[in-house]
């Protein structure tokens, strides 16, 4: 709820005649929000042709009127006309949606126009200046400069700072905050025992040398950079984008500026000599969705990508809204759809494919990069040489048989291949059928019927050059309809077709059918999909025989002859194969010819066309047997190379097209309604460009980190600054145009922006800066007077209590548990989650289920977990993590109950809980306060209350005496997790235990950090 | 505005009141005096803006989008047509998918279903919908509908959201932040899901299409689950059963509350309240799924399906028992309507699935008493063409998506009755009488809830976002 409980504490109450009136702090927001959607930078839907965002537009004679008359409220046109009386004079109107002014807001207006009418430029449109730090009486609260603004202001509203918290909580205050952990209880002992006048800063220093740093800052930059594991949209398959992420966490540990940080995520690969890492950062551009949904519209999901890119560039560096301006001018803000396509233009030169184009190995689509393996690299290269020696051989082979050619042509169509029909032996089939061997060595089947069946048989060949196999459905009296299966009208579909031989199963590469009904899917029957059962059935020709042919990747047989065992799945419900044959050959040409080679051998020879004559000589050269093996040969090497590669990660990157593509103003926003064209240019009303700056993504980034940018130190700032505070000086993180709310603090946060350009946008400084500040340093414990005078603390008078994200709650329940694994980097995992989420949603390519990472692997921080965009990991979006579809800047904190349900019942709960339990047995000492003490100093920090003490001690024995009464019971709840249990610890007491650890990390205290 | 920790403290003595449970926080009938205002809270003040018909919504969504012209809208003069290419004069050069954009042809593809007329209106419906036409004069049939996308995701996403573009709250969650909840134990806003047996394998769907986009979280659809627990995390672990449970509950609430007490934060005691609501819920959900004492004419009613867990009809049976227990917003989500190919095979086994329970559940809650304040909705993200993609014979045809026309049916609280609405060309192509554009539909349903639709708004990014954005006119001619 703490998102719109806004009161708006920088409002001046009611401004009688004498309290001076701030354009930008009491006006603008009045006008913007009544007057902009018809009166405001949108000329398409101006009213009237009247303008209130310009000095100009508000100010000038309309004929007999004017909006606004500077001294003359009574006299001036606005005043009339948001106090007239009659409803159809008054403004806004009624049809406008907007809310009537109230009194206040009248009055507001009548005392700035009163005083003279001073117009401003939007505060957040103009560089920040350097402000004075102001005189505070108070002055030994100050710790640095932060808290002469913080106080100046309390000092205003006539209120005092907060005590600083104690020692405990502020360290597991700041722990959290700089590295998303709780603090270990050495570290506690350290602090509480360091007396030195700077051992806060000590701590905080460690902090920020901490590699556990680097990750707790990617996870707001990767909600902002809506990163994730899959490309989202309905198929939502796989991709590759962790080295992206590596490259982030590793950005924050060393510390690399912020503008440098900017340029190289927006145009590494444009930067000269661009190394891998630089392209590597510019994945933060490819981490928007992209849809590959089979219907998509290559073009209009290119536009759909470029927007995103736009949109997600104007909230994450200029805290503007720009996305509004895709369809229609900005309505409150100066940006007509033409700067918004001149932006897009910056973003248009990217050789890709709107809707994906063919995805590598790894799940990704182009451009990429490959990721250095040595090793793997070396096995390619080697596996290229053999490639490169077995096209030769191939050449050498095809220029043996090549004579041949004209001989097939002659009997191509009139000789069958010789099908040997296998004799089946050790008739097998599922769910209660009945199969019979027929004296033609067909086999029919009877008796139940099952949804689905499964037939197998053995079979002796001697052919030694299997080439093909033949699975014949046959028609037979005994069968519906005298058809060949035993469904209605004696359909039958093959869904499946194996072969095995020494336990090995062959590779089936290929098969081809005679007939074939409209809805078969052939493919299906060598390579089932998953929950798919379709395949090859002959409706509605059942009463028919037909056949088709199934080559193996690689012919096989024996000197000696081979035992084969076949496999055929009828898993279509009420379309069971009835009759069916299996026979082998070693034909040079098995299959049924495919009907444009027909074609070609129907033709007279001189009447074949080039294309004609290469088709053909292709698939003669593709069978004979010396051909075939050289080619078998090269497709199992070039198999084999795609599998070394594969094994490669790569990632996605930025790279500019050589051929740049014109950009045109998008009509409505529709990628097919283009208009006037535009060039690469940034929004009119802020600086231009550096000079000599190129109009390319580099240029772009070097005017955003150019030291005059009005916007990109505020915003990234501001960012900082609310996630300690939990609000920002702005409290519209996303918005800072002029919807947005004006700063709380507008001199703090102008200061905060220009010193972070004056350090050089050293990012671990401003972090520094803020959790060193008096202001921050507060306990946040307060009164009921001081939480109804400022309930979201906007004022900090007091410190900032915030529940946990749903990351820290998750790693923090793995590290007090001791469970916690701190390797960094690499490959996603998955960690445990409830079974079929993904199962239930997902179809297609996006398929790939869920595996469950094993061991270690469970106990990664949460920023390695998998995140699959349309079924995110429950735990964390049921504490408010976003979906990572879009550009988030600003979590929302809810409380439901769905968040206990998890905290008390997700397995990954358990587990900790149970390792807790542990910890408190074997650490805490003999006695059960000490170990009900020692567990929940380990996740808040600080030793419990006698009282406490009691409740939790009261609830153990409780417990205890119900595990007693059940100790199978007990036994059980010790089973959950994957961590090995220690045994030498009694079962009873242990499962007491670990319901009260359970108890510990569900405190309200313990998802929080006071 | 209230302040929470006072309205907390006055539950406190009003527990004190009623005597405090021997174990902690207690009765059901305490915890409902606080609950609804913390998960799907109570709603906005001034709302509904005016006197609602309808209390509660149904939501039959078939994923996928069913064909209108096989369903509802029958084209029998097409049967000359058979083969024949569509028309420039009709396509209007409409875009096409990138799955029929390379076909060279678009040949007409008729129905091969019979259609019949029922009702008093004489509502058509095809062979395959039996149980749906004896409905006729229950519902309202909209054959006019047009949206803007056609591709599933932005599609799905605009009937649900109002927009193509991922991020904005969906209908359930623009309702429940709305009106609020009016059970203290069960979520205000429920999905559940089940998949089509005419193609088992169909468009996926995604935990989005009922996420609360920039509102707050706990406006967010709650999915149940036919396998494993009905909620996520609803079950206690093996070897914990209700006592340990209650009994950890007990010393949660009491360390809480003394945290409560240090700090003053109405934050915790949310907190406090939603641990009572779980507990509840540990309870409730399990009383809402368990189907076994239905009666077996229940089972009859529904259709043989009804009996599977998971299954379209099992879920119009709770989706009955839900709207019994005062549950809001009832989504669910029916798969497996994508024919690109075989119509013919993949619709029946559909209509199947749907026809049966889907008018269940119309008669069920018209015979107690429920069809007048519940309102149900049924239909698809887009409409599907009258040419063919892929193969054409005369017995099979595969049709692509369509956004220029399709058809809905609307039924309950609200909805003029025995009402057929709108209609299109001879190529069911484009609509020639009524238009309802998606955002005209829900315009008319939030009306139906006593919603004015340009009221139900929530600042974000500077401007107030709506689910009908800036559009939407009431349908007044299909109001009862």
């Amino acid at each position: 709820m703490r998102l719109y409980a806004g009161v708006l504490l920088t409002t001046a109450a009611v401004c009688g005649a004498a309290a001076p009136v701030n354009f930008e702090r009491d006006v603008r927001p009045i006008l913007s929000d009544r007057c902009f959607t018809c009166h405001g930078p949108d000329e398409a839907t101006r009213m009237v042709g009247l303008r209130l965002d310009t000095e100009q537009g508000a100010k000038a004679a309309r004929g007999p009127r004017t909006p606004v008359i500077p001294g003359n409220p009574d006299a001036s046109e606005m005043i009339r006309r948001v106090s007239a009386e009659q409803p159809a004079r008054r403004m806004p109107p009624p049809y406008s949606g907007r809310k009537p002014l109230t009194a206040a807001e009248i009055g507001t207006l009548r005392a700035w126009i009163e005083q003279g009418a001073k117009w401003q430029t939007h505060w957040a449109f103009v560089a920040p200046r350097r402000p004075e730090l102001p005189t505070v009486r108070n002055a030994a609260w100050v710790r640095n400069p932060i808290d002469s603004f913080i106080l100046a202001r309390l000092e205003r509203e006539g209120l005092a700072p907060s005590a600083e918290a104690d020692r405990a909580t502020l360290l597991r205050r700041v722990t959290f905050d700089l590295t998303g952990l709780p603090p270990a209880p050495a570290e506690l002992d350290a602090f509480l025992a360091d007396r030195s006048p700077d051992a806060y800063e000590k701590v905080v220093d460690r902090l920020l040398a901490s590699p556990r740093y680097g990750e707790r800052m990617a996870v707001d930059w990767l909600d902002a950079a809506r990163y994730a594991d899959t490309h989202g949209y309905q198929v939502d398959p796989e991709r590759e984008m962790w080295p992206w992420r590596d490259w982030v966490i590793d950005a924050f540990n060393r510390n690399l500026p912020f503008d440098k940080f900017t340029i190289d995520q927006l145009a590494g690969d444009l930067l000269p000599n661009a190394t891998l890492e630089d392209k590597i950062a510019t994945g933060f551009q490819r981490n928007h969705r992209i849809n590959s949904e089979t219907g998509a519209i290559a073009e209009e999901f290119e536009a759909e990508s470029l927007v995103d890119r736009v949109s997600t560039l104007g909230t994450v560096w200029l805290g503007l809204t720009v996305g509004c301006a895709r369809c229609h001018d900005h309505k409150y803000d100066p940006i007509p759809t033409h700067d918004f396509y001149s932006l897009y233009a910056f973003f248009n030169h990217v050789d890709e494919i709107g809707n994906g184009g063919p995805r590598d190995g790894r799940g990704n689509f182009a451009p990429t990069v490959r990721l250095p393996e040595p090793e793997l690299d070396a096995q390619a290269a080697a596996k290229e040489k053999e490639i490169v020696e077995a096209k030769r051989e191939l050449a050498g082979a095809e220029a043996l048989v090549e004579p041949r050619q004209a001989e097939w042509e002659r009997h191509a169509l009139s000789e069958p291949p010789r099908w040997q029909v296998l004799a089946p032996e050790d008739l097998k089939a599922s769910g209660g059928v009945t199969l019979a061997a027929q004296p033609d060595g067909s086999v029919l089947a009877s008796g139940a019927m099952p949804a689905t069946t499964f037939y197998e048989f053995s079979a002796r060949t001697a052919l030694t050059h299997i080439t093909a196999l033949r699975l014949e459905l046959l028609p037979d009296a005994s069968l519906p309809g005298g058809g060949s299966g035993r469904g209605a009208e004696g359909k039958g579909v093959v869904t499946l077709f194996e072969v095995k031989s020494g336990g090995r199963k062959i590779d089936l590469s290929r098969i081809t059918a005679d007939f074939k009904s409209e809805e078969s899917e052939l493919d299906l029957v060598l390579h089932p999909a998953d929950q798919l059962k379709r395949g090859w059935g002959v409706n509605p020709e059942t009463a028919k025989p037909h056949y088709a042919v199934i080559e193996p990747a690689r012919m096989f047989g024996s000197a000696e002859g081979l035992e084969l065992h076949v496999r055929i799945g009828s898993e279509y419900e009420g379309a069971q194969v009835g009759r069916f044959r299996v026979s082998v050959t070693d034909s040079e040409f098995p299959e049924v010819m495919p009907e444009n080679i027909r074609a070609i051998l129907g033709k007279d020879a001189a009447a074949r066309s080039a294309k004609e004559r290469t088709d053909l000589r292709r698939f003669f050269l593709a069978h004979p047997r010396e051909s075939r093996l050289a080619h078998e040969r090269l497709a199992r090497l070039e198999a084999e190379e795609r599998a070394i590669v594969n094994k490669i990660p790569t990632t996605m990157v930025m790279h500019e097209t050589s051929a740049p593509r014109d950009t045109f103003v998008l009509m409505r926003g529709s990628y097919d309604k283009p208009g006037e064209k535009v060039t690469a240019a940034v929004p009119a009303f802020l600086p231009p460009l550096p000079a000599g700056a190129p109009a390319n993504r580099l240029g772009l980034a070097l005017w955003l980190t150019a030291p005059d940018h009005p916007l990109t130190a505020r915003v990234a700032v501001n960012r900082y600054w609310q996630a300690y505070f939990g609000t920002g000086i702005v409290k519209t993180a996303e918005d800072f145009g002029s919807q947005g709310e004006p700063p709380s603090h507008p001199e703090l946060l102008d200061w905060l922006a220009t010193e972070f350009i004056r350090t050089g946008w050293d990012v671990k400084a401003m972090q520094r800066l803020i959790v060193t500040s008096a202001t921050y340093r507060q306990q946040s414990r307060t009164t009921a007077a001081l939480r109804e005078r400022d309930p979201e603390n906007r004022l900090l008078a007091r410190g900032p209590r915030l529940r946990l994200t749903a990351e820290m709650i998750r790693d923090q329940a793995l590290a007090v548990s001791g469970l916690l694994n701190d390797k960094m980097g690499g490959p996603p995992v998955k960690p445990y989650q409830p079974d079929g989420l993904w199962e239930q949603l997902s179809a297609f390519q996006g398929r790939k289920l869920f595996e469950r990472s094993k061991g270690p692997d469970l106990w990664r921080r949460s920023v390695y977990s998998y995140w699959k965009r349309t079924v995110p990991p429950p735990s964390m979006t049921i504490f408010d993590a976003p979906t990572r579809e879009f550009c988030i800047v600003r979590r929302p904190v809810s409380t439901t109950p769905l968040q206990a349900l998890a905290l008390l019942n997700d397995e990954m709960y358990i587990e900790t809980a149970r390792k807790l339990a542990e910890r408190m047995m074997k650490e805490g000492g003999a006695a059960p306060a000490g170990r009900l003490a020692y567990g929940f100093r380990l996740a808040t920090e600080r030793t419990p209350s006698p009282a406490e003490t009691a409740v939790l001690e009261a609830g153990l024995n409780r417990r205890l005496a119900q595990y007693r009464a059940d100790p199978a019971a007990a036994a059980k709840l010790l089973t959950a997790g994957e961590a090995p249990r220690d045994t030498s610890l009694d079962t009873v007491e242990l499962a007491a235990y670990t319901t009260t650890a359970g108890v510990i990390l569900n405190l309200d205290e313990t998802i929080t950090r006071q | 505005m209230k302040n929470p920790l006072r309205e907390y403290r006055l539950t406190l003595t009003r527990r004190q009141l009623f005597g405090r449970a021997a174990h902690g926080i207690g009765t059901a009938a305490l915890a409902s005096l606080v609950a609804p205002r913390a998960f799907g809270s109570k709603g906005l003040p001034g709302f509904p803006n005016f006197a609602p018909k309808a209390k509660r919504v149904i939501y039959l969504h078939q994923s996928g989008a069913p064909s209108q012209m096989d369903l509802f809208d029958p084209k029998p003069q097409l049967a000359s047509r058979f083969g024949q290419d569509l028309p420039d004069s009709i396509r209007q050069g409409q875009r096409l998918t990138g799955m029929t954009s390379n076909q060279k042809k678009f040949p007409v593809a008729p129905s091969v279903y019979k259609f019949s007329q029922y009702g008093k209106a004489g509502t058509w419906f095809c062979e395959l919908l039996p149980h749906m036409a004896k409905a006729a004069d229950d519902i309202c049939v909209i054959k006019s509908l047009y949206t803007e996308a056609i591709n599933h995701d932005p599609a799905i996403t605009f009937i649900q959201t109002g927009s193509q573009v991922a991020g904005r709250p969906c209908f359930g969650s623009w309702v429940t932040y709305g009106l609020g909840s009016e059970n203290a134990d069960l979520p205000a806003f429920v999905v559940m899901i089940s998949r089509g047996t005419g193609r088992p394998v169909d468009q996926p769907l995604y935990d989005r299409l009922w996420g609360s986009g920039f509102l707050p979280t706990s406006y967010s659809g709650v999915k149940f689950r036919s396998g494993g627990d009905p909620v996520l995390y609803l079950s206690n672990p093996p070897g914990v059963d209700r006592a340990v449970r209650r009994s950890m509950l007990d010393d949660i609430q009491q360390l809480n509350e003394a945290n409560l007490k240090a700090f003053a934060d109405p934050e915790i005691a949310t907190r406090i309240q939603q641990y009572e609501m779980a507990y509840r819920m540990q309870s409730s959900v399990p009383e809402l799924t368990d189907l076994s004492k239905e009666p077996a004419s229940t089972f009859e009613q529904y259709g043989p399906d009804s009996r599977r867990p998971g299954t379209y009809a099992a879920n119009c049976i709770l989706a009955r028992r839900l709207a019994e227990r005062g549950v809001r917003f009832i989504q669910l989500y029916h798969m497996g309507w994508d024919h690109h190919e075989g119509v013919p095979r993949q619709l029946p086994p559909q209509c199947k699935d749907t026809d049966q329970p889907s008018a269940a559940l119309i008669a069920d809650l018209k015979q107690r008493g429920m069809l007048d304040d519940t309102l149900i909705i049924w239909g698809g993200e887009f409409g599907r063409t009258v040419y063919c993609q892929g193969n054409l014979s005369p017995e099979s045809y595969g049709r692509d998506h369509h956004p220029r026309c399709f058809t809905m049916w609307l039924a309950g609280g609200g909805i003029k009755p025995g009402v057929s609405y709108g209609a299109t060309d001879d190529y069911c192509y484009n609509i020639t009488e009524n238009p309802v554009h998606v955002h005209d539909l829900n315009a008319t349903l939030l009306h139906c809830l006593g919603v004015d639709h340009t009221k139900l708004t929530y600042r974000y990014q500077g401007r107030d976002f709506r689910l009908t954005d800036v559009h939407g006119n009431v349908v007044k001619d299909i109001l009862a």
